[in-house]
């Protein structure tokens, strides 16, 4: 049996994957699970492994072919097997040499090349689309709120009704595909961890309504707070650094337990609340930027959680995170303050519909109850959120409710 | 016309008992439908005979007493030859009701009405009329396990030739009793259990309901539910939970499953563009497939969301009491199929 090898899905948003480095040749034995090639998506590098032991027979791509998400790179079998009979169908017509072998030699090359843009299929009811026939609507710019969004009589009916609203959604729909279409070129040229980034932060910026608060927060009793923590944490068996990041990630999962509406995805037209918080954790790297992924946050204690931290970084940037550990967050922390920055508009990681910037530690001076000047220990915090799903109300309440726990850390722990 | 209350059974023993008395052609014949009455030894000293149950159910009691057992036959537990009978009788000239004691037996009985009753008229040219009505009874509820509460009209409704008729409520069983006995055709009178007790006005006098014609129960324009016997109970329920939330249902209670009324139906489902099928059937090759078929090939183009069907599951009726709940079509299932066809209506376009 030949068993084929096929571009796997490393994370949540890949669609397609690079090959970076062929190390076998066609013909060379593999056994099983050793890698035979290595391929690089969005954030990632992964060496593939041979499924079987036997032989490579076939390869479907080159270095720096692009291959989409499911699309064969390549073939095994048993040693003198040869390629499937796939192959052979395209060898075949190549025998007769007559004038079919140009136009297979062109489908051979085009296999691996991305297949007709993936267009949604539009669901529509036999009825409304015989209304939207008559009316001479064009179905692609009507929003479908019928089971499985499907367009409905009530759709037609409303942009009907409504032209000012069919106005808004058409245009709205143009954009988000004059979008997606662009963001296939988005990136070209750079490196496949950069084209990733560029993909993402553009695809933000366009299907998000973002917008940014900024406040400053009284971190004195945190760094006391710290200093307690300290003592108990890093002297027990947890070789952990406790850091402000840590306890105020600690605050940010209580204060999204508790405003749920900030811990949420928007995708698909489709919102979701989450009880569980997972904290993405932006981690820069030399030329690119990760967000791994604390999973379960809201079950870890302070220690666990700066364990954690420490982890997942020290994998992202070491290059040893996998796809599971890089997908799957609900809400994300940023932390600029090691460079001195005091505020910034941090770019959401959709659909996340919340992104907590943290800003740089900084000595002011306030005035006390006694009217004496004192120093008062102060970090700026930053929250960009998608307008589309919360107001600023809700983000401002966020950022008061994580004020009020890094204010009053003991609550971090009760 | 007075306000009287009668159960679904007595409806239904009026109608066999006027039917009987208005014309001396129907005979009822079927096991234990006379209950042993007028039998030698139930004879006491002083001449009374005991008062059988009169079938199963009792609905015949008292019928032998009035007619004698010349017109209310026991016959042995021998289906295929009592049905026999009663499709001789009935191209000869009488007008029959042969009980069918459980639908399940159907194996035993479906020689005679599949091949013989529901072929004579046509294969005769004409000549012969088969005015035979075979009574019997379908559902779960009752705890009568596998064997005894199956839901087979659709069996029935697959033949040509033959009519059948599912009445929901004690005032259609009477007005629907009497239109198969006058019918010339075989017409297969199909009653719930569970429906037995139902209690609800029923006039007095001889009146007929038409056979093939559904009965609006309920006006609505936004979605469609036809429901078979007792299911029309669950699409009331289920239109008058779904007027809470502004949704207007039309419920159809088809009455006859065949010919079923196409013309209701789809001038029903044209006004609503959305249908569901309640049908207590197992899912496959039965009514509510049926109708759906039908709908979709000639509502096409009316239909707003896809044609839903609320069936029992593919499996025997179960005995334990949960899992016969579980198995029977309820207004909770219906609501949750409807989820879908009403997701828009739910939908508050703010913009």
């Amino acid at each position: 049996m030949n068993e084929t090898i096929v571009m796997p899905k490393l994370g949540m948003t890949m669609t397609e994957g690079t090959i970076t480095e062929w190390y076998k040749e066609v013909g060379d034995p593999v056994e099983k699970g050793e890698p035979i090639l290595t391929i690089s998506s969005e954030k990632l590098n992964q060496d593939i492994e041979a499924p079987i032991s036997g032989v490579l027979l076939k390869k479907h791509g080159e270095v720096e072919d692009e291959l989409e998400v499911g699309a064969v790179i390549g073939v095994i079998g048993a040693e003198g097997k040869t390629a499937s009979t796939e192959t052979k169908k395209v060898e075949q017509p190549h025998a007769e040499k007559s004038k079919t072998s140009e136009r297979v030699s062109v489908a051979t090359v085009a296999r691996p090349v991305k297949q007709a843009s993936t267009k949604t299929r539009i669901f529509i009811t036999p009825l409304a689309r015989r209304m939207a026939e008559k009316e001479n609507l064009d179905i692609a710019h009507i929003k479908g709120t019928g089971g499985n969004n499907r367009i409905t009589k009530r759709d037609i009916e409303r942009v009907l009704v409504n032209g000012v609203d069919v106005e808004v959604e058409a245009t709205a729909e143009r954009t988000t595909q004059a979008v997606s279409v662009d963001l296939s070129a988005v990136g070209e040229g750079l490196s496949p961890m950069r084209k990733a980034i560029a993909r993402n932060m553009r695809g933000s910026l366009a299907q998000t309504a973002q917008l940014t608060l900024h406040r400053k927060v009284n971190a004195d009793p945190l760094i006391d707070f710290q200093k307690v923590l300290r003592k108990e944490i890093e002297s027990g068996e947890l070789d952990v650094k406790l850091t402000l990041t840590v306890l105020i990630a600690r605050a940010t999962v209580l204060a999204l337990q508790e405003l749920k509406k900030m811990n949420s995805l928007y995708h698909d037209g489709q919102l979701t609340e989450f009880d569980e918080v997972h904290l993405g954790i932006a981690t820069s790297l030399e030329d690119g930027l990760l967000v791994p992924v604390i999973k379960d946050a809201h079950q870890k204690t302070i220690g666990s959680l700066a364990k954690e931290m420490k982890d997942i970084t020290e994998k992202a940037r070491s290059g040893a995170a996998d796809g599971n550990l890089l997908s799957g967050s609900t809400f994300t922390i940023t932390n600029l303050g090691a460079s001195g920055i005091e505020y910034f508009t941090p770019i959401l990681n959709a659909p996340e519909t919340g992104i907590l910037g943290i800003g740089a530690l900084q000595d002011e001076l306030a005035l006390a109850e006694d009217g004496a000047v004192k120093s008062v220990k102060k970090i700026p915090l930053s929250i960009t959120f998608d307008h589309q799903i919360v107001d600023g109300a809700t983000a401002a309440e966020f950022l008061t409710m994580l004020v009020g726990y890094i204010e009053s850390p003991y609550r971090l722990v009760l | 016309m007075t306000e009287r209350k009668l159960t679904f059974m007595s409806a239904i023993t009026e109608a066999m008992v006027q039917s009987m008395r208005k014309d001396e052609t129907v005979i009822l014949i079927g096991t234990d439908v006379a209950g042993g009455a007028e039998v030698d030894h139930l004879v006491h000293d002083d001449g009374r005979y005991d008062d059988a149950f009169g079938g199963v159910f009792g609905l015949s009691k008292g019928m032998v007493t009035e007619f004698g057992r010349e017109r209310v036959i026991d016959t042995p537990i021998a289906e295929h030859g009592y049905f026999g009978a009663a499709v001789g009788a009935a191209a000869t000239g009488l007008r029959p009701i042969a009980e069918l004691m459980f639908n399940d037996f159907v194996g035993f009985a479906l020689d005679p009405i599949l091949n013989q009753g529901a072929k004579m008229r046509y294969m005769f040219g004409g000549k012969a009329k088969i005015p035979l009505t075979v009574r019997t009874v379908h559902g779960a509820g009752a705890g009568a396990a596998a064997q005894h509460s199956q839901t087979l009209y659709g069996m029935f409704g697959a033949i040509p030739g033959v009519k059948v008729v599912v009445p929901s409520n004690p005032y259609d069983a009477k007005g629907l009793m009497l239109a198969a006995i006058e019918e010339d055709n075989v017409v297969v009178f199909s009653e719930d259990k569970m429906l037995y007790g139902m209690k609800g006005d029923v006039p007095e006098e001889y009146y007929t309901i038409e056979i093939g014609k559904a009965n609006v129960v309920r006006e609505g324009t936004e979605l469609t539910i036809v429901a078979i016997g007792k299911m029309v109970q669950v699409a009331q329920e289920v239109a008058n939970r779904l007027a809470k939330g502004d949704i207007s249902v039309e419920v159809i209670d088809l009455r006859t499953i065949a010919p079923w009324d196409q013309e209701t139906v789809l001038n029903s489902v044209e006004k609503t563009g959305r249908l569901i099928v309640i049908d207590e059937s197992n899912p496959h090759n039965n009514t509510a497939t049926d109708i759906a078929s039908v709908v979709a090939d000639k509502a096409f183009d009316y239909l707003d969301g896809p044609i839903k069907t609320v069936c029992a599951p593919n499996t025997p009726v179960p005995f334990a009491a949960n899992l016969e709940k579980a198995y029977i079509p309820d207004a909770d299932k219906v609501l949750k199929v409807a989820e879908e066809l009403i997701a828009d209506l739910r939908k508050v376009s703010t913009i």
